[in-house]
């Protein structure tokens, strides 16, 4: 039977109600996730980006096991040369500078190192990066909203102004004047740009608080004694999740292009570390010569950032509860 | 309405004064200025006195509220690395970025509001799917990187395909050297690469946001009223639903600009642009924190001062809206 058959089957159902009641309605009665699920896997653009993700992080996961050349020094990880190759050896050397090949499907730099490793490892940094940005920043954006929505009165008040003083400060400089002092490591960099994402979670979550405490259930749980953080963790986040989601998932595309920015500016994760970023800044006088070496990093930035976006548009679209309208 | 503009203006005091600690205690804690200063042959009582003489023997505090001090009386200091007053310094630059930003924002907005209209006039057509999927480019893509290939395919490649000593659009700078100061051509043809770098992330953006806010207002009751009154659908847009779905957009485009002011510093970076940002960032590098400290004060009013602008054209423009 084809799935329009069986929808259609199943509203006949619900509007001329049969004798096994019961029944009929446990066919119909689909989860919330479900229902979200079914939406957004209708959002093709989401799907092909949620897939393009997947495949990202898997090979940034992997990328220990499965490049084929050492990203720092460019010696082979694999085979028996990998015992006697050494960094800047002629046997290294031979291969610098070369153009995209089938050995080589990036090309090479200067110092002999296999470009598509060196991608594949500065993926790992950079796409780690975004997602524990996006983590942290949830978290510290949703403990910061939940407190002033459920709160209210003076916690709110000192919280949002907190939040707006965060917001109206020129971003990129306090980026790049943060990461001059903490300079360097990957969990640096996350600690400077979870602290200044985290704003827009925290207006979200405290408007959805806001409307929520003033639910019934909400009043019958007071009623009944539940203690207040148990209220806001089984009662209200649940019931603020969808936009919460959201907004990680949009996080992580700005932190991706944020974290990329700072390396290419020289503020980020300083070499021999590869970040796609500044794997960028160091080509840029190869540009004109090798445009490849650059052109390959910024690629990726780009097709990992468009994918989370368009992820993040699907996303929306399939937790609002009120659109209906479902984009082909 | 008084009220509320003096508020927000009282409110950006502790907001400057805020960032202003950060960015010196910041800069403080990263580098030490004074050795910038030293030179290998001078004794450790000549860098003693060096040191004494720019007031670097104080301690970190006391240093910071002599610069606070003479900022809000109008002296703004000495920088390090140029050995120049920053306020003039400053100014220069802030003008340099101004005659870069000008141009672009004026295009963004047209394009922005045309992608917007022919978007939302016929939602989920080829049209709109194809604005939407640059959109989705233009706000995914690295400006930096999209600065460089704009370097390499119409700096480099065009020059060399149309076989000419002299490239079509400059690559860096903002004139070339040994012209006169300012000549209109020669200004554009530095000025187009960077714009063109700026305008994508801003049409993308705006476009959208336009999109979504023409979206909202064509289903609105007075446009149907507007129609069934038979009035000529191109008035039915561009009067009826366009004057209010731009009122959105004013306030998103004066909070950016604001934004664009430190923004701009990885667009001049990659340009090698002589505006606000090359200035910051060279500052940065040093440590040179009146320069810093100053330059970052005018970032930071910019941003206050657009967000509240933004308010306050929300509230003129839209009669529903009242501040108390």
């Amino acid at each position: 039977m084809t799935e329009v058959g069986g929808r259609q089957q199943q509203e006949e159902a619900l509007l001329a109600p049969s004798e096994d009641e019961f029944h009929e309605f446990e066919d119909a009665g689909r989860t919330q996730f479900q229902i979200a699920w079914r939406k957004f896997k209708r959002h093709r653009m989401a799907m092909v980006g949620m897939f393009v993700l997947i495949f990202l992080y898997l090979v940034a996961l992997l990328a220990p096991w499965i490049t084929p050349y050492d990203p720092n020094s460019g010696c082979p990880r694999f085979g028996e040369r990998k015992e006697t190759c050494s960094p800047l050896s002629a046997e290294v050397l031979a291969d610098s500078n070369q153009a995209p090949s089938l050995k080589h499907p990036m090309g090479t730099d200067n110092l002999g190192r296999d470009w598509l490793s060196r991608v594949m490892f500065g993926g790992r940094v950079s796409l780690a990066v975004g997602l524990g940005v996006a983590l942290s920043a949830g978290l510290i954006g949703t403990a910061m909203g939940s407190l002033a929505g459920f709160r209210g009165g003076l916690t709110d008040n000192l919280l949002m102004r907190v939040t707006d003083i965060f917001l109206a400060m020129p971003v990129l400089l306090v980026l790049l004047i943060a990461s001059k002092w903490l300079s360097g490591t990957t969990r640096n960099i996350v600690i400077i740009l979870a602290f200044v994402t985290w704003m827009p979670a925290a207006r979200i979550v405290r408007g959805s608080f806001l409307s929520i405490k003033e639910k019934e259930y909400i009043e019958a749980a007071r009623a009944v004694g539940v203690p207040g953080f148990r209220t806001i963790w089984r009662h209200m986040l649940p019931n603020a999740l969808g936009p919460i989601i959201v907004q990680v998932t949009l996080t992580i595309a700005a932190a991706i292009l944020a974290e990329s920015t700072l390396s290419f500016l020289g503020f980020g994760i300083s070499p021999p570390t590869a970040t796609w970023g500044n794997m960028i800044a160091v080509q840029r006088t190869t540009m004109v010569t090798q445009p490849w070496l650059s052109i390959f990093p910024g690629l990726m930035i780009l097709i990992s950032v468009l994918s989370v976006n368009f992820m993040g548009d699907g996303l929306r679209d399939a937790l609002d509860p009120t659109s209906l309208k479902v984009r082909a | 309405m008084l009220y509320f503009i003096t508020r927000r203006l009282l409110f950006a005091i502790p907001l400057l004064f805020i960032i202003s600690v950060m960015i010196f205690t910041f800069l403080n804690l990263s580098t030490d200025i004074a050795q910038s200063l030293r030179n290998p042959r001078m004794t450790a009582e000549q860098f003693a006195k060096v040191k004494e003489a720019y007031g670097l023997d104080k301690t970190g505090p006391a240093r910071y509220f002599s610069w606070l001090g003479n900022f809000v009386r109008g002296d703004w200091g000495t920088s390090f690395i140029y050995q120049a007053p920053v306020a003039p310094l400053i100014k220069e630059r802030l003008k340099n970025t101004l005659m870069l930003m000008a141009l672009p924002l004026v295009l963004s907005v047209l394009l922005a509001i045309g992608i917007g209209v022919f978007s939302a006039v016929r939602p989920y057509s080829k049209l709109d799917y194809t604005f939407t999927g640059f959109s989705f480019l233009g706000i995914s893509v690295p400006i930096f990187w999209f600065g460089l290939l704009l370097q390499l395919f119409l700096g480099f490649y065009l020059k060399e395909w149309l076989r000419l000593s002299e490239p079509v659009f400059f690559t860096s700078g903002m004139h070339s050297p040994g012209r006169p100061e300012f000549e209109l051509m020669d200004f554009l043809r530095h000025a187009a690469l960077p714009s063109m770098a700026l305008m994508v992330q801003l049409v993308a953006g705006w476009g959208r946001f336009e999109r979504s806010s023409m979206l909202e207002v064509v289903n609105a009751d007075y446009v149907r009223t507007a129609r069934a009154k038979g009035l000529k659908e191109r008035k039915v847009v561009f009067k009826h639903s366009l004057r209010n779905a731009l009122i959105p957009l004013v306030t998103v485009v004066a909070i950016d600009i604001g934004l664009l002011f430190g923004g701009l510093i990885v667009t001049e970076q990659v340009f090698a642009w002589p505006g606000m940002g090359t200035l910051i960032l060279s500052a940065l590098v040093a440590g040179d924190y009146p320069l810093v400290l100053s330059a970052g004060m005018v970032i930071a009013f910019a941003v206050a001062f657009f967000n509240l602008t933004a308010d306050v054209m929300y509230g003129i423009l839209d009669p529903r809206i009242r501040y108390d």
